[in-house]
């Protein structure tokens, strides 16, 4: 028998290999159910507060979770792509005059840059080394922060005026921005999903597992990470100018605290299950209601209480869920008959 | 004729170490050749300085006819070069066919890919079956296997196995000798064996090299070099 003959004796029940397009359905699902929940919160200030809060987290967890989760390369820098896209975006408001709305591919294109430039010698470290360097480049960017004034507005922060209106993005009520930040969270789902299906999502992944076996298997090591990072820092950079307009003032603290911004991203995704598609939304969804429910609740009480329940929280979620709310739920999921890895895919 | 793979007075080492010191070898189209020795002669090292892992720091490399001796290894495969590591190495978060389908990117045709990836499924069914696990809850067997499939994704001319029979059983490394003398009989592929189980690799292979401390001692047709008493003595403990 020839070869072309065993090729073409290939069964029609051959399965086929997921794609992106297997992926809609469920991302549509979950778009509606959060739509449904910003639908039925209409009115409430306090709750539409919460909901955009969460969506902007799990929106910039996702982005975290491309090179951190799939790319396994553990960055704690994340919170200077934030920042750029801020302070972009104030910037252009501000001094130039642009609608918001421009400045968020102008963000992205920045936020990649400035990736590729941080992450191009970091990458030469690995492991927890590659993470101590991402963290001094985020102290360093507090610090350049803090003294370039005239872009940053130094220490004081900068404002963006209150004119509400479409175009400036500005609104009197909280609806409209929790269906901004949830546009935002849709984009960075699909955008990582889209990942995850396609050949630089393999890469990531394969790069995480071994480097050296990638390498064999014909992987350009490092410019699958060099990439990742860059896809990354742009949707990250996007959420910070959704964040500036959300907020409209901002300071270096805002946006630069390792343990608020950059630590943050990462510790939301490793909860929900880093490396899965939908983990760094389910980490969000615990994560950012409780904190505000702690601290409305027992930090009322007794202050700073509030943050030593939510670390007790962090830290039963290490122990017990390994592989984060995504990695439990598809246990759950898989004890029935019928059902395979829907949360982890 | 020229040899698929010239190998030409190879130096490589680690630092300041070197360990091999200017070996030369060959390897034919559709032959299997194999490179055996005790723990430490340098036979791993070979096969990194060949793939590109490691960069040679003397000597040439001549593959299909082009010198290779400088190329960065994530070129291999692509060039017809694919390199099955030792123990493995599969991608263990990822599961057994994510694992396949990552050896067979270097051709951009999505069809083909999937026709490839169920014709090494059907070679190798225990992969089919377990398509769906992760690649890190197989048995020490089946990794190989699976290690093996990923290479043949990117249908390549020579492959490169190192030590595939490490912590298998005997059963396991006939099973798993046999089908790469299966593969190469059906797609025409040529095989660079290292192997410290000289008893194995010498019954499959055409050819054989012996290694020791970084230099070949011995080389000839595998049958010839199964029956010399220097040989037998020093490596296959008759």
């Amino acid at each position: 028998m020839s070869r072309s003959e065993a090729v073409s004796e290939v069964p029609a029940k051959a399965a086929r290999v997921r794609c992106f397009t297997d992926e809609l359905p469920l991302l549509a699902g979950v778009a509606a159910v959060l739509g449904g929940a910003v639908l039925l919160m209409a009115g409430d200030n306090f709750a539409l507060n919460i909901l955009a809060t969460t969506f902007l987290m799990a929106g910039l967890a996702t982005a975290w979770n491309v090179i951190g989760g799939f790319g396994g390369q553990f960055s704690l820098c994340h919170g200077v792509f934030f920042a750029e896209g801020a302070y972009l975006t104030a910037n252009g408001v501000v001094h130039l005059g642009l609608s918001p709305w421009l400045s968020l591919a102008p963000a992205a294109v920045l936020g990649a840059v400035t990736a590729l430039a941080i992450s191009w010698p970091a990458f030469r470290l690995r492991g927890p080394f590659f993470a101590i360097a991402t963290m001094t480049f985020s102290e360093v960017a507090y610090v350049l922060a803090n003294y370039f004034d005239s872009v940053t507005g130094g220490a004081q922060g900068i404002r963006v005026p209150y004119h509400a209106g479409w175009l400036n993005m500005i609104f009197p009520g909280r609806i409209a921005y929790a269906w901004i930040m949830l546009g935002f969270l849709c984009c960075c789902l699909a955008a990582s999903l889209l990942l995850l299906r396609s050949r630089l999502g393999y890469y990531l992944q394969a790069v995480r597992d071994n480097e050296a076996a990638a390498q064999a298997s014909g992987i350009d090591v490092l410019r699958t990470k060099l990439l990742g990072f860059a896809i990354s820092g742009g949707l990250t950079a996007i959420g910070g100018s959704v964040f500036m307009m959300y907020v409209r003032v901002v300071d270096p603290p805002t946006l630069l605290t390792l343990s608020d911004v950059g630590v943050r991203f990462a510790l939301i995704a490793l909860i929900g299950g880093v490396g899965t598609g939908y983990g760094p939304l389910l980490g969000a969804l615990l994560v950012v209601p409780l904190e505000a429910w702690l601290r409305a609740s027992v930090g009322a009480y007794v202050p700073g209480a509030n943050l030593i329940v939510l670390g007790a929280v962090l830290v039963l979620a290490a122990l017990f869920f390994r592989q984060g709310l995504a990695g439990a739920l598809d246990r759950l999921l898989a004890r029935r008959p019928g059902r395979r890895g829907a949360a982890a895919a | 004729m020229s040899a698929l793979l010239t190998v030409t007075a190879l130096h490589a080492g680690y630092g300041t170490v070197p360990v091999l010191r200017g070996v030369s070898l060959y390897v034919n189209a559709g032959e299997i050749v194999a490179i055996v020795g005790a723990n430490g002669a340098g036979k791993s090292t070979l096969l990194g300085a060949i793939s590109g892992l490691l960069p040679p720091t003397g000597g040439t490399i001549m593959f299909r006819g082009a010198d290779v001796t400088a190329r960065p290894a994530h070129r291999g495969p692509a060039s017809g070069m694919a390199l099955v590591p030792e123990g493995g190495r599969l991608f263990p978060f990822l599961t057994v066919e994510d694992n396949l389908l990552l050896g067979g990117f270097t051709v951009a045709d999505k069809a083909e890919r999937l026709r490839r990836l169920n014709e090494v499924m059907e070679t190798f069914p225990i992969l089919g079956e377990r398509r769906f696990q992760l690649a890190g809850k197989l048995s020490g067997g089946e990794r190989q296997m699976c290690a093996v499939a990923r290479a043949i994704m990117s249908r390549p001319a020579l492959m490169m196995l190192d030590e595939p029979s490490v912590g298998l059983s005997p059963l396991m490394v006939e099973r798993i000798l046999a089908a790469v003398q299966t593969l190469v009989a059906r797609i025409g592929l040529s095989v660079l064996l290292v192997e410290q189980n000289t008893v194995e690799a010498l019954e499959v292979a055409d050819r054989a090299y012996v290694l020791d401390h970084g230099n070949f001692v011995l080389d000839g047709p595998a049958r010839t070099l199964a029956a010399d008493p220097r040989v037998q003595q020093a490596y296959m403990g008759l």
